[in-house]
């Protein structure tokens, strides 16, 4: 018996060399094809093809069909613009020119050739007959599906196109490399391919991933994963090296989520956020959306969709996902997210950062500048291939932990492009930028838009623009000036800025925690006092939207009003009942331990825009003291601010200092407390 | 019951033998008879005493400076072929990997197809003429060359028909190793034997071509090729040594 089985397995072995790989896929286009498109009579496979002798003059090996004629709208991009990446010219004709391969596939797939189009079968000449096929459409031609790929090819994977990883972008600071993998270092076992042709330059065609005999799924050269999306993945991953995609929060996502949609368990095998990789969000064919980069959606929409046939199917950031930012950006003031009336057309192009202030894309791309193209997407401010989970704030707080503050991007921010501005005299507009490849500090991204860089030129910091809560926009590079003196640690610590005088911080008695530790010596993020409102609530941290203005954040959310949107905050309101909801006391203590100023202002009704700027990124004038003539928004109604002059003097729980230190007759008390001209004062630099 | 079990095993073991007879039985035999290559049935033109071998062969003062094919009747090819992949004559080929095949000219074995499949060479040219007349090199019939438009026309340029004179390396294009079992194939049982030359590893025009192996009736057939080692049916012969 056991003869017998040898024997029998041994017919079998001799029997699989038949079994051979193509038959079985649907490019066996013969009538024993399992597929739908196959021929009516022919048996051989290889002719649709291949003849081997006299083959068509271009095309390899053995070319036996015609070449399209076809002019391909060639894959194009504002990233491949920007970093002068030789972009695809038209596919080639001739054998030895880039882009032929590709065009072979194409004699099948861009649907201008019939099927069984063949040049020769056996010792026959079509002279253009074909071999009868079924499944095609009338004209024989490819049928309308996935593997149809047309003639317009911006919406695919680039073919034709030069493989160059030495290629660099030169950032005012930093480098941008196409994030490549070497030539020499692409790993062999992947079998993915490049062409080289006699200009010696290797090139990417179809036949890069896709081996067209395999039988591995989508007839990609990768076969060895556990699912259709990961063999895809590793097909993108053996040649793009996105920096900092390993243990990036899309590369292994924290809880390991899975879209619920069945279709992508389907089509990928596995429905793991962790598993789909790069198309999660990327398809590398027949984006119907058209947009850039092959991302699956417009823009935010891809953030919040995925890989899902809609949102409700997706574990991403949309409704109901596993970090809901859609829901947060549909309230009433947000970064404009999904609200930009073109994003088809790409309102945020890669590398446009590098175009702001008064820079234009010599490309003729969409720039930063708000004049032309005014937007904020999540591109914007986030990289997603770096990005990682979480961010500066202190578990149960709104803030980092006590004595831990930085300005330091936090994970989520990781390897976004920024500005750093070269900050001028005090109080005036900063309009020499530095670009960044990528931020070190949160404000850099910030500054992107909120400054010269994004809203141009402005007489003052008031800029042109009305934000979404109904105020003029300021250019806050001006306001955070570290020349200024006086603003909110967010560029620098107090202990370091340049304008201001002694003492340069506030005593920690006059702070709350977390702030009460080393107050000269730290510095704090632009999203400490701005993020969603419920926060601590489940909502996703940062800036996205809010139903408060400005997208105040914290246990307190108003100023420089009340609730109401009408009353304004007054000394009246320290330490009485009436300050509920005053922003200002999250970080600061108005009450303690000024008693004794307490009591001397108390009950007297000032509203703190009579002394304070309304906006307190900075001001020209120490603790954010404003002048009469200071303009709006700065100047709340244009005439809250009451002092000509203020000089600020050291802190003394005893000693409240001399009422000369303010100078105030804009009071009208005629005499009384602050009416004494005793100069020395911080300049006022308007005239 | 043992011996009953035995008797099973017997002729389940001869069923087996038939089989693999069988097997072999269907090898793609052809003839030379009534083919294409037999030059004596084509031809009206001087009395070659129906001979068919005399277009390649001659049992006697043969040119023996040709060692690609036995007894050869013919003079030396001269041609100047473009090997595939080259970029012109006298250079050498190129695989698709982009490979020097190392030779510049196809091999003696594959030269003797060529030296009337080039469409160059006079098919009627013959060394030594039926009949008496030794070592006379003679016009024995009105063929000439072959049909410009030919199938059979190779012409000089080899760049547009598969590889010759190319060394067999299993992996490369998908090829099988050299001990693959080939069923069914004239004159072949692995693919080590359809490889020729001194290294039994190039592949010649007679790796997949036999040509003693011809179908009578080639002229009404559409579904076959002629001299094929191999019926192409379900591209049986390119699969043969391509695994694809």
């Amino acid at each position: 018996m056991k003869l017998l089985i040898t024997l029998t397995s041994m017919i079998f072995i001799f029997s699989l060399p038949l079994n051979a790989a193509v038959a079985n896929t649907k490019h066996n286009l013969s009538i024993t094809s399992t597929g739908t498109i196959k021929a009516t009579a022919e048996t051989e496979e290889c002719v649709f093809c291949h003849i081997p002798h006299v083959t068509r003059p271009a095309g390899s090996p053995l070319w036996n069909r015609s070449m399209p004629v076809t002019d391909y709208i060639m894959y194009n991009s504002d990233y491949l613009k920007r970093m002068a990446y030789p972009t695809p010219t038209a596919l080639g004709t001739q054998n030895d020119q880039p882009g032929t391969i590709s065009r072979q596939c194409l004699s099948c797939h861009d649907g201008t050739i019939a099927v069984g189009a063949v040049y020769k079968l056996r010792q026959t000449y079509l002279n253009g007959s074909a071999i009868s096929m079924s499944g095609v459409d009338i004209d024989g031609t490819l049928p309308l599906g996935t593997t149809l790929i047309g003639t317009d090819l911006t919406n695919h994977h680039p073919v034709g196109i030069e493989y160059d990883p030495n290629i660099t972008l030169n950032f005012g600071s930093g480098i941008r490399t196409m994030e490549l993998v070497a030539i020499s270092a692409i790993d062999p076992a992947s079998k993915i391919k490049l062409h080289t042709y006699s200009d010696g330059k290797s090139y990417v065609e179809c036949t890069s991933c896709h081996n067209p005999h395999t039988e591995n799924a989508k007839f990609l050269h990768v076969g060895t994963e556990a699912s259709l999306g990961a063999n895809i993945v590793k097909t993108c991953t053996t040649c793009h090296d996105k920096t900092g995609w390993t243990g990036s929060a899309h590369q292994l996502p924290p809880n390991s989520p899975s879209y619920t949609d069945p279709a992508v368990l389907t089509k990928y095998g596995t429905n793991k956020v962790g598993d789909l990789g790069c198309i999660n969000c990327h398809i590398p064919h027949n984006n119907e959306q058209n947009t850039n980069y092959l991302t699956r959606q417009v823009q935010a929409q891809t953030c919040y969709q995925g890989a899902a046939s809609s949102v409700s199917g997706a574990a991403c950031h949309g409704v109901g996902g596993v970090k809901d930012i859609e829901s947060v950006t549909n309230r009433n003031y947000k970064h404009p997210i999904g609200m930009s009336g073109t994003e088809g057309s790409g309102q945020h192009t890669n590398l446009d950062v590098l175009y702001g202030g008064d820079l234009t894309d010599p490309n003729g791309g969409l720039g930063l500048s708000w004049a032309t193209n005014k937007h904020a997407v999540c591109m914007d401010c986030h990289n997603p291939h770096q990005a990682k989970p979480g961010t500066h704030v202190a578990d149960g707080s709104w803030y980092a932990a006590p004595g831990t503050s930085t300005n330091a991007v936090s994970n989520v921010l990781t390897g976004v492009t920024g500005v750093e501005p070269t900050w001028p005299a005090s109080w005036t507009q900063p309009t020499v930028f530095t670009t960044l490849e990528s931020s070190t500090k949160e404000y850099q991204i910030c500054l992107k838009c909120h400054s010269y860089w994004g809203v141009g030129a402005s007489a003052d910091s008031a800029t042109g623009y009305v934000s979404l809560s109904g105020t003029i926009l300021t250019d806050v590079a001006w306001e955070m000036n570290i020349n200024n003196k006086s603003g909110h640690p967010v560029i620098i610590k107090q202990s370091l800025r340049t304008g201001s005088y002694a003492p340069q911080s506030l005593d920690p008695s006059q702070l709350l925690s977390p702030w009460t530790e080393n107050p000269g010596e730290s510095t704090m993020y632009c999203s400490d006092c701005h993020g969603s409102d419920a926060e601590m609530g489940g909502d996703a941290k940062g800036p996205h939207g809010s139903d408060l203005k400005y997208l105040l954040k914290g246990d307190n959310n108003f100023w420089p009003t009340k609730a109401d949107g009408t009353t304004l905050f007054s000394m009246d309101d320290i330490g009485n009942a009436g300050d509920t909801g005053l922003f200002c006391k999250n970080c600061h203590d108005p009450a303690y331990p000024h008693t004794q100023w307490r009591n001397n202002m108390s009950n007297r009704g000032f509203k703190c825009v009579e002394c304070h700027v309304v906006v307190p990124h900075g001001s020209p004038i120490s603790r954010l003291i404003g002048y009469t003539n200071f303009p709006e928004p700065y100047n709340y109604g244009g005439n809250s601010l009451k002092m000509t002059g203020w000089k600020k003097s050291a802190y003394d729980i005893n000693n409240l200092g001399n009422r000369t230190s303010a100078y105030a007759p804009a009071c009208g008390g005629g005499g009384m407390c602050h009416n004494s001209n005793v100069g020395g004062y911080d300049a006022n630099p308007y005239p | 019951m043992v011996g009953e079990g035995e008797n099973m095993f017997k002729k389940k073991l001869s069923v087996v033998a038939a089989l693999l007879v069988l097997g072999s039985a269907s090898a793609y035999a052809g003839v030379i008879t009534g083919s294409p290559h037999d030059l004596s049935a084509t031809t009206t033109g001087v009395a070659v005493n129906g001979e068919l071998c005399v277009f390649c062969h001659t049992p006697h003062a043969g040119n023996s400076a040709f060692t690609g094919a036995p007894l050869w009747n013919k003079a030396s090819p001269t041609t100047d072929f473009t090997m595939y992949g080259a970029t012109s004559a006298a250079t050498n080929g190129q695989t698709i990997a982009q490979a020097d095949t190392g030779v510049s000219d196809p091999s003696n074995s594959s030269l003797a197809c060529l030296s009337c499949h080039d469409g160059v060479s006079s098919i009627d040219s013959i060394v030594n003429a039926p009949g008496s007349g030794l070592n006379s090199v003679t016009t024995v019939t009105s063929i000439t060359t072959i049909g410009v438009n030919a199938n059979a026309n190779l012409t000089a340029d080899l760049t547009n028909t598969h590889p010759i004179s190319v060394t067999y390396i299993p992996g490369n294009a998908s090829l099988k190793p050299t001990n693959t079992v080939l069923t069914g194939w004239q004159g072949a049982g692995t693919i080590l034997d359809l490889l020729r030359g001194s290294g039994q590893d190039q592949v010649e025009c007679g790796s997949c071509h036999d040509p003693h192996n011809g179908l009578a009736d080639q002229a009404t057939r559409s579904t076959e090729v002629n001299f094929l080692r191999h019926t192409n049916a379900g591209s049986a012969l390119c699969l043969g040594c391509h695994d694809k």
